[in-house]
Protein backbone atom coordinates (compact mmCIF):
# COMPACT_ATOMS: atom_id res chain seq x y z
CA UNK A 1 0.00 0.00 0.00
CA UNK A 2 3.01 2.29 0.88
CA UNK A 3 4.16 1.71 -2.62
CA UNK A 4 1.18 1.96 -4.32
CA UNK A 5 0.18 5.63 -2.36
CA UNK A 6 3.91 6.94 -3.34
CA UNK A 7 4.19 5.67 -6.76
CA UNK A 8 0.72 6.63 -8.93
CA UNK A 9 0.97 10.39 -7.87
CA UNK A 10 -0.79 10.95 -11.38
CA UNK A 11 -3.96 10.12 -9.95
CA UNK A 12 -3.79 13.24 -7.27
CA UNK A 13 -5.23 16.43 -7.20
CA UNK A 14 -1.82 18.37 -7.78
CA UNK A 15 -0.44 15.71 -10.38
CA UNK A 16 -0.73 18.16 -13.43
CA UNK A 17 -2.83 20.91 -14.67
CA UNK A 18 -5.91 18.54 -15.86
CA UNK A 19 -6.14 16.66 -12.83
CA UNK A 20 -6.41 19.26 -10.96
CA UNK A 21 -8.97 21.36 -12.79
CA UNK A 22 -11.65 18.38 -12.45
CA UNK A 23 -10.54 18.36 -8.64
CA UNK A 24 -11.32 22.13 -8.33
CA UNK A 25 -14.48 21.25 -9.64
CA UNK A 26 -15.66 18.31 -7.54
CA UNK A 27 -13.92 20.62 -4.23
CA UNK A 28 -16.39 23.40 -5.88
CA UNK A 29 -19.25 20.98 -5.53
CA UNK A 30 -18.17 20.23 -1.99
CA UNK A 31 -17.50 23.48 -0.80
CA UNK A 32 -21.50 24.47 -1.65
CA UNK A 33 -22.83 22.16 0.70
CA UNK A 34 -23.76 22.46 4.22
CA UNK A 35 -23.64 19.14 5.17
CA UNK A 36 -19.16 19.86 5.74
CA UNK A 37 -17.81 21.28 8.61
CA UNK A 38 -17.42 25.06 8.50
CA UNK A 39 -14.28 25.82 7.56
CA UNK A 40 -14.99 23.95 4.13
CA UNK A 41 -18.15 25.60 3.74
CA UNK A 42 -17.57 28.03 0.77
CA UNK A 43 -13.61 27.61 0.97
CA UNK A 44 -12.59 25.68 -2.24
CA UNK A 45 -9.03 25.78 -1.14
CA UNK A 46 -9.85 23.80 1.81
CA UNK A 47 -11.80 21.24 0.03
CA UNK A 48 -9.27 20.87 -2.46
CA UNK A 49 -6.87 20.00 -0.04
CA UNK A 50 -9.59 17.70 2.02
CA UNK A 51 -9.64 15.63 -1.45
CA UNK A 52 -6.09 15.42 -1.91
CA UNK A 53 -5.79 13.68 1.27
CA UNK A 54 -8.91 11.81 0.65
CA UNK A 55 -7.53 10.34 -2.30
CA UNK A 56 -3.98 10.11 -1.19
CA UNK A 57 -5.52 7.70 2.16
CA UNK A 58 -8.02 5.88 0.10
CA UNK A 59 -10.97 7.30 2.04
CA UNK A 60 -13.96 9.23 1.65
CA UNK A 61 -13.38 13.46 1.03
CA UNK A 62 -16.62 13.76 3.60
CA UNK A 63 -14.66 11.54 6.54
CA UNK A 64 -11.40 13.37 5.45
CA UNK A 65 -13.32 16.54 6.29
CA UNK A 66 -15.15 15.12 9.56
CA UNK A 67 -12.15 13.97 10.78
CA UNK A 68 -9.43 16.92 10.92
CA UNK A 69 -9.25 19.93 13.00
CA UNK A 70 -7.49 23.02 12.53
CA UNK A 71 -5.72 23.56 15.59
CA UNK A 72 -3.10 26.43 16.26
CA UNK A 73 -3.16 26.98 12.11
CA UNK A 74 -2.31 23.59 11.75
CA UNK A 75 -4.28 20.68 10.50
CA UNK A 76 -4.52 17.78 12.52
CA UNK A 77 -6.50 14.39 12.58
CA UNK A 78 -9.36 13.44 15.53
CA UNK A 79 -7.57 10.76 17.73
CA UNK A 80 -10.91 8.36 17.13
CA UNK A 81 -9.97 8.66 13.00
CA UNK A 82 -6.15 6.92 13.56
CA UNK A 83 -7.67 4.27 15.24
CA UNK A 84 -10.21 3.95 12.62
CA UNK A 85 -8.05 4.85 9.65
CA UNK A 86 -5.43 1.39 11.50
CA UNK A 87 -8.38 -1.16 11.91
CA UNK A 88 -9.44 -0.19 8.16
CA UNK A 89 -6.56 -0.08 5.86
CA UNK A 90 -6.11 -3.75 5.73
CA UNK A 91 -2.60 -4.45 7.19
CA UNK A 92 -3.60 -5.26 10.61
CA UNK A 93 -6.50 -6.84 12.84
CA UNK A 94 -7.82 -4.05 14.96
CA UNK A 95 -5.79 -2.33 17.10
CA UNK A 96 -5.52 -3.79 21.09
CA UNK A 97 -4.45 -1.57 23.93
CA UNK A 98 -3.06 -3.13 26.56
CA UNK A 99 -3.33 -1.06 30.17
CA UNK A 100 -0.88 -1.72 33.49
CA UNK A 101 0.28 0.43 36.32
CA UNK A 102 -1.36 2.58 38.58
CA UNK A 103 -0.16 6.14 39.16
CA UNK A 104 2.03 7.56 37.63
CA UNK A 105 3.30 4.30 36.33
CA UNK A 106 -0.20 3.47 34.63
CA UNK A 107 0.37 2.99 30.99
CA UNK A 108 -0.83 1.81 27.77
CA UNK A 109 0.70 -0.01 25.03
CA UNK A 110 -1.26 -0.19 21.60
CA UNK A 111 -0.30 -3.47 19.40
CA UNK A 112 -2.15 -5.52 16.99
CA UNK A 113 -0.94 -8.94 15.03
CA UNK A 114 -0.46 -8.82 10.72
CA UNK A 115 -4.11 -9.02 8.96
CA UNK A 116 -4.81 -12.51 8.14
CA UNK A 117 -3.74 -13.99 11.84
CA UNK A 118 -5.47 -15.88 14.50
CA UNK A 119 -4.82 -15.09 17.88
CA UNK A 120 -4.65 -19.12 19.55
CA UNK A 121 -7.49 -19.31 22.12
CA UNK A 122 -6.18 -18.49 25.89
CA UNK A 123 -4.23 -15.31 24.74
CA UNK A 124 -5.62 -12.44 26.80
CA UNK A 125 -3.51 -9.99 26.07
CA UNK A 126 -0.04 -9.07 25.09
CA UNK A 127 2.24 -10.71 28.17
CA UNK A 128 0.11 -13.72 26.84
CA UNK A 129 1.15 -13.19 23.36
CA UNK A 130 4.41 -12.04 23.97
CA UNK A 131 4.84 -15.25 26.18
CA UNK A 132 3.89 -17.58 23.80
CA UNK A 133 6.03 -15.78 21.29
CA UNK A 134 3.69 -14.81 18.73
CA UNK A 135 4.83 -12.04 16.14
CA UNK A 136 3.11 -9.25 17.44
CA UNK A 137 3.16 -5.51 16.45
CA UNK A 138 3.83 -3.38 19.24
CA UNK A 139 3.21 1.00 19.77
CA UNK A 140 5.54 2.33 22.31
CA UNK A 141 4.48 2.29 25.52
CA UNK A 142 2.72 5.40 26.78
CA UNK A 143 2.92 6.20 30.69
CA UNK A 144 1.49 8.99 32.87
CA UNK A 145 5.05 9.64 34.00
CA UNK A 146 5.48 10.33 30.07
CA UNK A 147 2.65 12.66 30.11
CA UNK A 148 3.91 14.58 33.13
CA UNK A 149 8.09 14.73 31.89
CA UNK A 150 6.48 15.85 28.61
CA UNK A 151 4.50 18.53 30.23
CA UNK A 152 1.29 17.14 28.70
CA UNK A 153 -0.67 16.97 31.77
CA UNK A 154 0.57 19.64 33.59
CA UNK A 155 -1.36 22.32 30.91
CA UNK A 156 -4.16 24.29 32.24
CA UNK A 157 -7.63 22.32 30.96
CA UNK A 158 -5.51 18.85 30.02
CA UNK A 159 -7.55 16.45 29.63
CA UNK A 160 -4.61 13.82 30.96
CA UNK A 161 -6.49 14.80 34.46
CA UNK A 162 -9.80 14.85 33.72
CA UNK A 163 -9.77 11.33 31.05
CA UNK A 164 -6.39 9.34 31.79
CA UNK A 165 -7.68 6.40 30.95
CA UNK A 166 -8.75 7.62 27.87
CA UNK A 167 -5.67 9.62 26.48
CA UNK A 168 -3.49 7.27 27.12
CA UNK A 169 -5.24 4.98 24.62
CA UNK A 170 -5.97 7.55 22.19
CA UNK A 171 -2.22 8.55 22.28
CA UNK A 172 -0.74 5.27 22.30
CA UNK A 173 -2.84 4.58 18.80
CA UNK A 174 -1.38 7.86 17.75
CA UNK A 175 2.19 6.96 18.35
CA UNK A 176 1.25 2.85 16.82
CA UNK A 177 0.09 4.68 13.68
CA UNK A 178 2.78 6.90 13.12
CA UNK A 179 5.35 4.17 13.62
CA UNK A 180 3.66 1.33 11.34
CA UNK A 181 1.32 3.20 9.30
CA UNK A 182 3.10 6.74 8.75
CA UNK A 183 0.93 7.26 5.28
CA UNK A 184 -2.44 7.51 6.95
CA UNK A 185 -1.37 10.32 9.47
CA UNK A 186 0.80 11.78 6.39
CA UNK A 187 3.23 13.62 8.55
CA UNK A 188 -0.41 14.88 10.48
CA UNK A 189 -0.30 14.82 14.21
CA UNK A 190 -3.45 14.16 15.67
CA UNK A 191 -5.46 17.29 17.49
CA UNK A 192 -4.49 15.86 21.24
CA UNK A 193 -1.20 16.04 20.02
CA UNK A 194 -1.19 19.26 19.36
CA UNK A 195 -2.74 20.32 22.37
CA UNK A 196 -0.54 18.70 24.26
CA UNK A 197 3.19 19.47 22.47
CA UNK A 198 1.77 23.88 21.51
CA UNK A 199 4.65 25.85 23.06
CA UNK A 200 1.37 28.63 23.58
CA UNK A 201 -1.35 27.46 26.50
CA UNK A 202 -4.62 26.99 24.11
CA UNK A 203 -6.71 29.84 24.33
CA UNK A 204 -10.21 30.52 23.12
CA UNK A 205 -8.99 33.72 21.62
CA UNK A 206 -6.45 36.39 22.10
CA UNK A 207 -7.49 39.13 24.24
CA UNK A 208 -8.44 41.93 21.82
CA UNK A 209 -8.25 45.77 22.31
CA UNK A 210 -12.28 45.05 22.77
CA UNK A 211 -11.41 43.81 25.92
CA UNK A 212 -9.57 46.90 27.44
CA UNK A 213 -12.41 48.86 26.30
CA UNK A 214 -14.86 46.61 27.96
CA UNK A 215 -13.16 46.45 31.38
CA UNK A 216 -12.37 50.51 31.21
CA UNK A 217 -15.99 50.96 30.48
CA UNK A 218 -17.11 48.33 33.17
CA UNK A 219 -19.63 49.72 35.87
CA UNK A 220 -17.80 50.74 39.18
CA UNK A 221 -18.79 48.16 41.89
CA UNK A 222 -20.49 50.18 44.73
CA UNK A 223 -19.55 49.25 48.84
CA UNK A 224 -23.36 48.66 49.65
CA UNK A 225 -22.39 49.13 52.99
CA UNK A 226 -20.85 52.41 52.40
CA UNK A 227 -24.20 53.27 50.45
CA UNK A 228 -26.21 52.44 53.23
CA UNK A 229 -24.31 54.61 55.88
CA UNK A 230 -24.77 57.64 53.88
CA UNK A 231 -28.07 57.07 53.62
CA UNK A 232 -28.98 56.65 57.31
CA UNK A 233 -26.94 60.09 57.84
CA UNK A 234 -28.95 62.26 55.56
CA UNK A 235 -32.06 60.73 56.60
CA UNK A 236 -31.01 61.93 60.11
CA UNK A 237 -29.96 65.46 59.44
CA UNK A 238 -33.46 66.08 57.16
CA UNK A 239 -35.70 65.03 59.92
CA UNK A 240 -33.87 66.59 62.59
CA UNK A 241 -34.46 70.32 60.39
CA UNK A 242 -37.89 69.00 59.97
CA UNK A 243 -37.23 68.44 56.23
CA UNK A 244 -38.58 65.14 55.49
CA UNK A 245 -40.81 65.27 52.45
CA UNK A 246 -44.11 63.36 52.43
CA UNK A 247 -43.87 60.21 50.62
CA UNK A 248 -44.77 60.76 47.42
CA UNK A 249 -47.69 58.44 45.88
CA UNK A 250 -46.25 56.62 42.88
CA UNK A 251 -47.81 57.02 39.50
CA UNK A 252 -47.11 54.21 36.96
CA UNK A 253 -46.64 55.39 33.22
CA UNK A 254 -48.35 54.62 30.33
CA UNK A 255 -47.35 50.75 29.22
CA UNK A 256 -45.51 50.17 32.85
CA UNK A 257 -45.97 46.38 34.14
CA UNK A 258 -49.04 46.28 36.21
CA UNK A 259 -48.60 46.37 40.02
CA UNK A 260 -50.27 45.74 42.89
CA UNK A 261 -53.58 43.82 42.82
CA UNK A 262 -52.51 42.85 39.30
CA UNK A 263 -48.57 42.14 39.85
CA UNK A 264 -49.63 38.52 39.94
CA UNK A 265 -50.10 38.67 36.46
CA UNK A 266 -46.84 38.98 35.97
CA UNK A 267 -45.75 35.68 38.09
CA UNK A 268 -48.48 33.92 36.06
CA UNK A 269 -46.09 35.07 32.96
CA UNK B 1 -2.13 43.44 -7.94
CA UNK B 2 -0.10 44.81 -4.80
CA UNK B 3 -2.75 45.79 -2.23
CA UNK B 4 -3.04 49.86 -2.16
CA UNK B 5 -3.88 52.45 0.60
CA UNK B 6 -5.27 55.66 -0.75
CA UNK B 7 -6.06 57.98 1.92
CA UNK B 8 -7.63 61.46 0.46
CA UNK B 9 -9.78 59.26 -1.98
CA UNK B 10 -13.24 61.22 -2.43
CA UNK B 11 -15.89 59.34 -1.73
CA UNK B 12 -17.13 59.71 -5.18
CA UNK B 13 -14.17 58.66 -6.65
CA UNK B 14 -14.20 55.66 -4.47
CA UNK B 15 -17.65 54.84 -5.40
CA UNK B 16 -16.95 55.25 -9.57
CA UNK B 17 -14.46 52.61 -9.04
CA UNK B 18 -17.36 49.89 -10.32
CA UNK B 19 -14.62 47.30 -11.88
CA UNK B 20 -13.56 46.53 -8.43
CA UNK B 21 -15.67 44.74 -5.78
CA UNK B 22 -17.41 46.54 -3.25
CA UNK B 23 -19.24 45.63 -0.47
CA UNK B 24 -22.46 47.25 -2.25
CA UNK B 25 -21.75 45.35 -5.09
CA UNK B 26 -21.38 42.19 -3.24
CA UNK B 27 -24.48 42.41 -0.94
CA UNK B 28 -26.47 43.35 -4.51
CA UNK B 29 -24.83 40.28 -6.17
CA UNK B 30 -25.63 37.93 -3.15
CA UNK B 31 -29.31 39.48 -3.31
CA UNK B 32 -29.58 38.83 -7.17
CA UNK B 33 -26.99 37.79 -9.65
CA UNK B 34 -29.39 39.09 -11.99
CA UNK B 35 -29.79 42.50 -11.00
CA UNK B 36 -25.87 42.73 -10.03
CA UNK B 37 -25.74 42.49 -13.81
CA UNK B 38 -28.22 44.49 -14.97
CA UNK B 39 -26.08 47.59 -12.35
CA UNK B 40 -23.11 47.30 -12.90
CA UNK B 41 -22.65 45.55 -16.62
CA UNK B 42 -25.12 47.21 -18.07
CA UNK B 43 -25.32 50.39 -16.84
CA UNK B 44 -28.24 50.29 -14.91
CA UNK B 45 -26.61 52.66 -12.33
CA UNK B 46 -23.37 55.28 -13.88
CA UNK B 47 -22.09 54.57 -10.28
CA UNK B 48 -23.21 53.59 -6.65
CA UNK B 49 -25.43 56.89 -6.28
CA UNK B 50 -25.74 58.19 -2.87
CA UNK B 51 -29.45 57.62 -1.77
CA UNK B 52 -30.71 60.33 1.01
CA UNK B 53 -30.69 57.82 3.58
CA UNK B 54 -27.03 57.69 2.95
CA UNK B 55 -26.41 61.10 3.18
CA UNK B 56 -27.70 61.26 7.02
CA UNK B 57 -25.47 58.38 7.71
CA UNK B 58 -22.47 60.19 5.71
CA UNK B 59 -23.04 63.58 7.27
CA UNK B 60 -23.09 61.86 10.55
CA UNK B 61 -19.67 60.24 9.96
CA UNK B 62 -18.43 63.72 8.72
CA UNK B 63 -19.75 65.32 12.07
CA UNK B 64 -18.63 62.58 14.24
CA UNK B 65 -15.04 62.19 13.24
CA UNK B 66 -14.32 64.80 10.83
CA UNK B 67 -16.29 68.22 12.03
CA UNK B 68 -13.88 70.46 10.14
CA UNK B 69 -14.97 68.76 6.30
CA UNK B 70 -18.86 69.02 7.19
CA UNK B 71 -19.58 72.43 6.08
CA UNK B 72 -17.69 71.56 2.83
CA UNK B 73 -19.61 69.03 2.42
CA UNK B 74 -22.88 69.96 2.87
CA UNK B 75 -25.51 72.48 2.56
CA UNK B 76 -28.04 72.86 4.66
CA UNK B 77 -31.50 73.61 2.96
CA UNK B 78 -33.57 76.46 4.24
CA UNK B 79 -36.63 75.07 6.19
CA UNK B 80 -39.60 75.23 3.53
CA UNK B 81 -38.46 75.39 0.78
CA UNK B 82 -39.32 71.98 -1.45
CA UNK B 83 -37.20 70.12 -2.55
CA UNK B 84 -38.07 70.12 -6.54
CA UNK B 85 -35.89 70.97 -9.01
CA UNK B 86 -38.33 72.39 -10.96
CA UNK B 87 -38.67 75.14 -8.19
CA UNK B 88 -36.82 78.16 -8.36
CA UNK B 89 -36.45 78.60 -4.98
CA UNK B 90 -34.70 75.22 -4.93
CA UNK B 91 -32.46 75.91 -7.94
CA UNK B 92 -31.20 78.85 -6.03
CA UNK B 93 -30.40 76.94 -3.69
CA UNK B 94 -29.04 74.29 -4.98
CA UNK B 95 -26.40 76.91 -6.80
CA UNK B 96 -25.82 78.21 -3.17
CA UNK B 97 -24.84 74.62 -2.28
CA UNK B 98 -22.25 74.89 -5.26
CA UNK B 99 -22.10 71.11 -5.57
CA UNK B 100 -22.19 70.32 -1.65
CA UNK B 101 -24.53 67.74 -0.83
CA UNK B 102 -27.66 68.85 0.51
CA UNK B 103 -29.50 67.89 3.88
CA UNK B 104 -32.91 69.21 5.16
CA UNK B 105 -32.76 71.54 8.10
CA UNK B 106 -35.15 68.68 10.08
CA UNK B 107 -32.39 65.87 9.18
CA UNK B 108 -30.01 68.29 10.45
CA UNK B 109 -31.40 67.78 14.59
CA UNK B 110 -30.67 64.56 14.26
CA UNK B 111 -27.33 64.64 12.81
CA UNK B 112 -26.48 66.94 15.40
CA UNK B 113 -28.15 65.08 17.84
CA UNK B 114 -26.04 61.56 16.71
CA UNK B 115 -22.94 63.14 16.23
CA UNK B 116 -23.01 64.47 20.19
CA UNK B 117 -23.96 61.28 21.59
CA UNK B 118 -21.33 59.35 19.45
CA UNK B 119 -18.75 62.02 21.86
CA UNK B 120 -20.92 61.61 24.80
CA UNK B 121 -20.80 57.92 25.08
CA UNK B 122 -18.02 56.26 26.98
CA UNK B 123 -18.19 53.15 24.30
CA UNK B 124 -18.05 55.36 21.43
CA UNK B 125 -15.67 57.63 22.36
CA UNK B 126 -12.72 55.06 23.85
CA UNK B 127 -13.37 53.31 20.03
CA UNK B 128 -12.83 56.55 18.18
CA UNK B 129 -10.82 58.76 20.24
CA UNK B 130 -7.49 57.22 19.06
CA UNK B 131 -5.14 57.80 16.07
CA UNK B 132 -6.26 56.20 12.90
CA UNK B 133 -6.93 56.87 9.69
CA UNK B 134 -10.56 57.93 8.83
CA UNK B 135 -12.02 56.72 5.44
CA UNK B 136 -8.77 55.67 3.88
CA UNK B 137 -9.41 53.37 0.59
CA UNK B 138 -7.63 49.82 0.34
CA UNK B 139 -7.91 48.42 -3.07
CA UNK B 140 -6.57 45.03 -3.45
CA UNK B 141 -6.87 41.27 -5.50
CA UNK B 142 -8.57 38.58 -3.98
CA UNK B 143 -5.66 35.96 -4.52
CA UNK B 144 -8.56 32.86 -4.73
CA UNK B 145 -10.22 34.46 -7.19
CA UNK B 146 -8.66 36.80 -8.75
CA UNK B 147 -11.41 39.46 -8.79
CA UNK B 148 -10.26 43.45 -7.52
CA UNK B 149 -11.95 44.55 -4.35
CA UNK B 150 -11.96 47.65 -2.45
CA UNK B 151 -13.03 48.55 1.14
CA UNK B 152 -13.16 51.82 2.82
CA UNK B 153 -13.39 51.37 6.62
CA UNK B 154 -14.77 54.47 8.53
CA UNK B 155 -12.00 54.46 11.14
CA UNK B 156 -9.12 52.21 10.87
CA UNK B 157 -7.08 52.81 14.04
CA UNK B 158 -3.08 52.81 14.34
CA UNK B 159 -3.50 49.70 17.00
CA UNK B 160 -4.98 47.74 14.27
CA UNK B 161 -8.83 48.03 15.06
CA UNK B 162 -11.60 48.53 12.57
CA UNK B 163 -14.75 51.05 13.89
CA UNK B 164 -17.63 50.45 11.49
CA UNK B 165 -20.08 53.37 12.01
CA UNK B 166 -24.04 51.66 11.49
CA UNK B 167 -26.79 54.25 11.08
CA UNK B 168 -29.80 51.51 12.48
CA UNK B 169 -33.32 52.03 13.37
CA UNK B 170 -32.77 50.16 16.22
CA UNK B 171 -29.37 48.83 18.02
CA UNK B 172 -31.54 46.60 20.12
CA UNK B 173 -29.58 43.04 19.94
CA UNK B 174 -32.07 40.65 18.27
CA UNK B 175 -33.65 43.43 15.82
CA UNK B 176 -29.96 44.56 14.70
CA UNK B 177 -29.13 41.22 14.31
CA UNK B 178 -31.95 40.61 11.22
CA UNK B 179 -30.55 44.45 9.70
CA UNK B 180 -27.36 43.64 9.95
CA UNK B 181 -27.66 40.00 8.04
CA UNK B 182 -30.03 41.41 5.91
CA UNK B 183 -27.70 43.96 5.00
CA UNK B 184 -24.98 41.70 4.82
CA UNK B 185 -22.72 43.64 7.09
CA UNK B 186 -20.79 40.31 7.82
CA UNK B 187 -19.87 40.57 4.27
CA UNK B 188 -18.86 43.83 4.43
CA UNK B 189 -16.42 43.43 7.89
CA UNK B 190 -14.76 40.08 6.54
CA UNK B 191 -14.16 42.15 3.32
CA UNK B 192 -12.51 44.82 5.05
CA UNK B 193 -11.15 42.26 7.21
CA UNK B 194 -9.31 41.00 3.88
CA UNK B 195 -8.23 44.40 2.33
CA UNK B 196 -6.07 45.08 5.66
CA UNK B 197 -4.53 42.03 6.07
CA UNK B 198 -3.36 42.04 2.05
CA UNK B 199 -2.05 45.66 2.97
CA UNK B 200 -0.47 44.64 6.19
CA UNK B 201 0.25 41.37 6.22
CA UNK B 202 -1.75 40.52 9.20
CA UNK B 203 -5.57 40.46 10.83
CA UNK B 204 -6.65 43.69 12.13
CA UNK B 205 -7.14 43.02 16.01
CA UNK B 206 -10.44 43.61 15.48
CA UNK B 207 -13.59 44.68 13.73
CA UNK B 208 -16.52 46.60 15.92
CA UNK B 209 -19.79 47.67 15.03
CA UNK B 210 -20.97 51.08 16.19
CA UNK B 211 -24.15 51.36 16.12
CA UNK B 212 -26.14 54.38 16.37
CA UNK B 213 -30.17 54.86 16.33
CA UNK B 214 -31.09 57.94 14.49
CA UNK B 215 -33.59 59.33 16.41
CA UNK B 216 -33.46 60.52 20.18
CA UNK B 217 -31.81 59.17 22.44
CA UNK B 218 -29.54 58.31 19.68
CA UNK B 219 -28.88 54.93 21.07
CA UNK B 220 -25.23 54.28 20.89
CA UNK B 221 -23.97 49.85 20.89
CA UNK B 222 -21.11 48.27 20.31
CA UNK B 223 -20.83 44.90 18.28
CA UNK B 224 -17.71 42.73 18.10
CA UNK B 225 -17.47 41.04 14.80
CA UNK B 226 -14.30 38.87 15.98
CA UNK B 227 -15.46 36.90 19.42
CA UNK B 228 -17.25 33.75 18.63
CA UNK B 229 -21.10 34.38 19.65
CA UNK B 230 -21.84 30.55 19.11
CA UNK B 231 -19.84 26.94 19.33
CA UNK B 232 -16.25 29.28 18.34
CA UNK B 233 -18.38 30.73 15.66
CA UNK B 234 -17.59 34.66 14.80
CA UNK B 235 -19.73 36.83 12.77
CA UNK B 236 -16.54 36.85 10.98
CA UNK B 237 -16.90 33.32 10.43
CA UNK B 238 -20.09 33.92 8.88
CA UNK B 239 -18.87 36.82 6.66
CA UNK B 240 -16.02 34.87 4.88
CA UNK B 241 -18.13 32.11 4.34
CA UNK B 242 -20.60 34.18 2.15
CA UNK B 243 -18.02 36.14 1.22
CA UNK B 244 -16.03 33.08 -0.71
CA UNK B 245 -19.42 31.62 -2.13
CA UNK B 246 -19.91 35.71 -3.71
CA UNK B 247 -16.66 35.80 -5.15
CA UNK B 248 -16.81 31.99 -6.50
CA UNK B 249 -20.36 32.08 -7.66
CA UNK B 250 -19.71 35.79 -9.43
CA UNK B 251 -16.42 34.50 -10.81
CA UNK B 252 -18.74 31.26 -12.07
CA UNK B 253 -21.56 33.79 -13.39
CA UNK B 254 -19.05 35.95 -15.40
CA UNK B 255 -17.75 32.71 -17.34
CA UNK B 256 -21.13 31.11 -18.20
CA UNK B 257 -22.82 34.32 -18.74
CA UNK B 258 -25.66 33.08 -16.87
CA UNK B 259 -26.81 35.60 -14.51
CA UNK B 260 -30.02 34.11 -12.33
CA UNK B 261 -32.85 35.83 -10.82
CA UNK B 262 -33.56 34.41 -7.39
CA UNK B 263 -33.83 31.19 -7.86
CA UNK B 264 -32.53 27.86 -10.19
CA UNK B 265 -35.87 26.89 -12.20
CA UNK B 266 -39.25 26.64 -10.37
CA UNK B 267 -39.72 26.19 -6.94
CA UNK B 268 -42.72 25.46 -5.04
CA UNK B 269 -43.82 28.61 -2.84
CA UNK B 270 -43.79 28.20 0.42
CA UNK B 271 -45.07 29.95 3.56
CA UNK B 272 -43.75 32.41 5.78
CA UNK B 273 -42.21 30.88 9.20
CA UNK B 274 -44.69 32.98 11.10
CA UNK B 275 -47.95 31.25 8.81
CA UNK B 276 -46.13 27.53 9.96
CA UNK B 277 -46.39 28.33 13.29
CA UNK B 278 -49.89 29.21 12.84
CA UNK B 279 -50.64 26.47 11.26
CA UNK B 280 -49.00 24.14 14.07
CA UNK B 281 -51.28 26.07 16.60
CA UNK B 282 -54.08 25.17 14.54
CA UNK B 283 -54.95 29.23 14.60
CA UNK B 284 -54.71 29.30 10.55
CA UNK B 285 -57.79 28.09 9.51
Amino acid sequence: MTKELITKDENYAYANPQQFEGAQRIAKSLSASTMIPKEYQGNVANCLIALEIAQRTKSSPFMVMQNIDIIHGRPSWRSTYIIAAVNACGRFEPLRFEMFGEGETRACVAWTVAKGFELPKGVGGLADAKEQKLPIIEGPEVSMAMAKAEGWSTKKGSKWITMPELMLRYRSAAFFGRLYAPEILMGMQTDSEIYDVSPVEYKEASPSIVDTINEDLAEPIIDVEEVEEVEVETETEETAEGNEEPEKEYKPFPGDAPAGENGDLLEQE
Amino acid sequence: MKAELFEDMTIEDYHDRLDVQSKTMLKEFIDCPARYKYKYFDGGVEKEKQKDHMNLGHAVHTLALEPHLFDKTYYILPEGIVRNKKHKAFQEQLKEANGRKIIRTEDLVNIEGMANSLKANKQALALLDAPGKIEASIFWTDPETGLKCRARPDFMRDDSLIVDLKMSYTAEPKLFQNTAFNMCYDVSAALTTRGYEALYGKKPDNYVFLVIEPEPPYIVEGYDAFRPFEDGVSYLNVGNTRLNAALNRLVECKKTGHWPGYNNGIKPLGIPYYAKKLLDEGAAA
